[in-house]
């Protein structure tokens, strides 16, 4: 294998707060690479990475090889147990027993199921919006794209409003271990006490809904466990805490990068303001353009040949979804923000295959009434560019605060 | 009298999430990482309905055949 120096440092503070020209030149000069930095392959075009992202021998269950392999035999118990509950979410598992899971699960995500879920979305949106100020400074993710998507899955679980304060700093410790990097063990120790928490009080949610079942996500999966097609008590916690966390961050992220970027596009938000076929496009284009994953990680477990490349079993590999959805083979001026494009090349910011994101019509519908009620709010929505901030972490793109001057009235 | 229902999946819009698959698949199957209907008309059932209901990107159309 041949190396080469490289810059393709992503964890720089200039790479952490804009990857893309890096991920630009990764792309354009290495495609395909085994990036010894990250001791992984790196797949970084469209036509390898969309291929791929369906391509089962790239394989997802990263957790069980790391349990068997790299796990201290000695480890802490807290940390055995996260590595327990992270190997029964989905994201992390194969097929057949992944469709099992998926399908369980997928019935509250349909887009008609969601579509159900529009008026209390939109209450919720319409009091986070109200608490804002009506002109000034304020920070967009803190004070609404962060509490919006934790509010909503919450509600679609059970949590009662009570609780709901609970949940940020476990998904906070937990975000570090899953989008930043397993070899890094206070990370391990840190996420490891929150999942403790987290997994008894889920625990006290399954019991109560079992005995007094209500229109939620949990009450379902419990019944489906007392039902012919049973999960066991551990894949419903382990499905929860997915599902409270893939709910969460991602959605966040996604609104944050959404509104940066019609900041930065008056035009588009302009015409978004005045046509929802516009903002509906405009919540696509966010997702290709600066979506809340640059990589999805996978593993080789057999080896195989993939784009003249032979992978090797053991190998991991990270899939760029963020260069695939900006590679100039697939779309016209990729680095504009221009939600009317020609082109109906689908975008892979939802993954493909069977991994795609089970949250996107959710994901959709949560983005899509958050920019309207911001862009109804406000005739003027412009970031404060110097003081974005993101996460310092590899695979996705974690907006962490998002302050901006907003002025003015959107509509009447 | 069951109405028959025309089927399909359109190639350009289908992730291959494999969701209409796993819910109907009698009806459905997927080559080459995309979602196709095993024959192009069905009576309507609830797996259909849920398979149609289900798709994350609205891929699957149904509707009634001619002279159904």
């Amino acid at each position: 294998m041949v190396t080469t120096e490289r810059d393709d440092n992503l964890l720089t503070d200039e790479a952490v707060r804009d990857p893309y020209p890096l991920l630009d030149r990764l792309r354009e000069t290495a495609p395909v690479h085994y990036n010894d930095r990250y001791r992984s392959w790196m797949l970084l075009r469209y036509e390898h990475v969309a291929p791929a992202l369906k391509e089962l021998r790239f394989r997802s269950d990263r957790i069980t090889p790391f349990i068997e392999n790299r796990l201290e035999a000695d480890a802490p118990d807290d940390v055995v147990t996260t590595f327990r509950v992270l190997q029964g979410w989905m994201v992390f598992v194969d097929p057949p027993k992944h469709a099992r899971l998926r399908k369980l699960v997928s019935r509250a995500f349909t887009p008609r199921a969601i579509a159900a879920l529009e008026g209390r979305i939109t209450e919720i949106v319409e009091e986070l919006v109200g608490k804002l100020p009506r002109e000034g400074e304020v920070d967009l993710v803190r004070e609404f794209a962060y509490p919006l998507p934790a509010i909503v899955i919450a509600e679609m679980l059970g949590v009662p409003p009570e609780d709901r304060d609970l949940f940020k700093s476990w998904s906070d410790d937990l975000s570090a271990l899953v989008f930043g990097e397993l070899e890094d063990d206070a990370r391990h120790t840190r996420a490891a006490a929150s999942m403790v928490a987290l997994v008894e009080y889920l625990e006290q949610l399954c019991h109560r809904y079992s005995a007094a079942p209500d229109d939620n996500i949990i009450s379902a999966l419990v019944q489906a466990r007392e039902g012919g097609d049973a999960l066991t008590q551990d894949e419903v916690i382990a499905t929860c805490v997915l599902l409270l966390f893939g709910g969460h961050e991602t959605t966040t992220s996604l609104i944050g990068n959404a509104v940066l970027a019609l900041s930065h596009a008056p035009e588009v938000q302009r015409r978004a303001r005045n046509s929802e076929r516009v903002l509906r496009l405009a919540v696509e284009e966010a997702v290709r353009f600066d979506g809340p994953a640059k990589f999805v990680p996978r593993v080789i477990e057999e080896p195989f040949e993939f784009a003249g490349q032979a992978f090797e079993p053991g190998q991991r590999v990270l899939l760029s979804l963020a260069a695939a959805n900006r590679d100039p083979r697939v779309y016209d001026d990729p680095e504009t923000f221009r939600p009317e494009r020609d082109s109906l090349q689908q975008h892979v910011g939802y993954g493909l295959g069977p991994h795609y994101c089970l949250g996107a019509p959710l994901a959709r519908l949560e983005v899509r009434l958050a920019l309207e009620a911001l862009l109804g709010a406000y005739g003027h929505i412009t970031a404060i560019d110097s003081d974005v901030s993101w996460a310092p972490v590899l695979l996705n793109r974690v907006i962490r605060t998002l302050p901006a001057e907003v002025a003015g009235v959107g509509r009447a | 009298v069951h109405e028959q229902l025309h089927i399909a999946v359109d190639p350009d819009i289908c992730v291959g999430s494999a969701t209409c698959v796993g819910t109907a698949p009698h009806l459905f199957e997927l080559v080459d990482g995309v979602a196709r209907a095993r024959r192009p008309a069905a009576a309507a059932d609830p797996e259909l309905d849920e398979a149609f209901a289900g798709c994350p990107v609205a891929a699957i159309t149904a509707d009634p055949a001619e002279g159904g």
